[in-house]
């Protein structure tokens, strides 16, 4: 009777909620850990994941493709790639790292594919000017200045080549140390200087000509 | 520290990535290099840029319309999980069809299969009346044999081979 009962709740509520009852919710599931429940087919884990990387992965997807729909769809392609995969990740790489691969890749195939589009796609507006709604009086200058800047960035960046754009993204926005940037781009710690530096002055002069 | 070392770790200082002893080389080449005191505060302005850009946080309602996908999802699999079956079932059946021809072949009578007449010399051993052969075998068995001496000394012809072997001629 004890057992049907534990089936029943295990088919209800699946083995990660179990495990999460049996742990306590103070408990921490690394991400490694919750990639074994995807697996498993635990929707509650992926729902966990998502929640720990849809912030960074959207920000990551806005700044390489440009449009929030765009990375939005972008985002939860790379979430459902996660499920379907989970089971045949080799845990080798962090899981982060795989999550941005995979990012990296829907970005360079969604650029792929709207080659023809106008480049005025890229720069979305709508976010930039949420900066100043609800800002104080005395800061209205500052915040103007700052989204100038920005707009002036977010169009360079546009002009910039994906792979351009995709290290400069990892380094500067994203903060990632050169390990992690190579892990995900799969280039050697020499080839990965070079182009950054490469990068950055192609941005540089990019920034100047706008100016 | 030379310009060409100061701009190649440009980026990590000014991120605040490099180890203390090579920061502080940096910031005395910055003191004393005005080129490379521009870069730098070329450096900290694109730093600047990038901190302007806005967060725009998390798109909202992911886990709703990645959960709604999760349950379309298993109608498209199970058509795909029955994909195989009909390709498995029509591959059988094509092989049993082959099958069925090849043997049906095979069980066609000869008349069917041969459509000009067999000169007699093919006739094989195997379609001769077996009680005819052990009759003739029999026949063979009470002729005597033709080696013989004293059946070649009373053939005809080994009397005259003889005579011509004698007077010198050729022989047979």
């Amino acid at each position: 009777m004890q057992t049907s009962a534990v089936m029943e709740l295990n088919n209800r509520v699946g083995a990660f909620e179990l495990d999460s009852m049996a742990r306590g919710h103070e408990q921490v599931y690394s991400d490694e850990d919750l990639l074994r429940y995807c697996a498993r087919g635990e929707t509650s884990a992926l729902e966990e994941l998502t929640r720990r990387y849809q912030a960074p992965l959207y920000r990551f997807l806005m700044r390489m493709m440009g449009s929030a729909d765009d990375a939005e769809e972008a985002v939860l392609d790379v979430f459902m790639r996660v499920w379907q995969n989970a089971g045949r990740f080799q845990f080798r790489a962090r899981v982060a790292t795989w999550l941005y691969r995979i990012a990296v890749n829907i970005a360079r195939d969604a650029h792929s594919r709207r080659k023809s589009r106008p480049q005025e796609a890229w720069i979305e507006e709508r976010q930039l000017e949420t900066l100043a709604v609800g800002s104080a009086e005395e800061e209205a200058l500052h915040l103007l200045e700052r989204e100038d800047q920005a707009r002036r960035l977010q169009r360079a960046l546009a002009r910039l080549h994906p792979n351009d754009r995709l290290l400069l993204v990892l380094y500067y926005l994203e903060d990632r140390n050169y390990e992690e940037i190579q892990a995900i781009t799969e280039l050697s710690y020499t080839v990965l200087k070079t182009r950054l530096a490469r990068a950055r002055r192609r941005l540089r002069d990019i920034l100047e000509a706008d100016h | 520290m030379k310009c060409r070392d100061f701009d190649e770790n440009l980026m990590d200082w000014v991120a605040g990535k490099l180890p203390e002893p090579l920061a502080a080389a940096m910031s005395e080449h910055s003191r004393v290099c005005a080129s490379c005191a521009r870069l730098e505060a070329e450096e900290r302005g694109l730093r600047l840029r990038w901190q302007s850009l806005p967060d725009p946080g998390a798109p909202p309602d992911l886990w709703l319309r990645l959960s709604a996908r999760l349950e379309q999802k298993p109608a498209r699999r199970w058509r795909f999980a029955l994909r195989p079956v009909w390709m498995t079932g029509a591959t059988l059946a094509a092989a049993a069809s082959l099958t069925l021809v090849v043997w049906l072949r095979l069980q066609a009578p000869p008349t069917a299969r041969v459509d000009a007449p067999r000169p007699a010399v093919q006739q094989t051993a195997a379609s001769v009346d077996e009680g005819r052969v052990v009759q003739m075998i029999s026949d063979m068995q009470s002729l005597p044999d033709p080696d013989r001496d004293d059946v070649l000394a009373g053939s005809e012809h080994y009397r005259k081979d003889m005579r011509i072997l004698l007077a010198g001629g050729p022989g047979r």
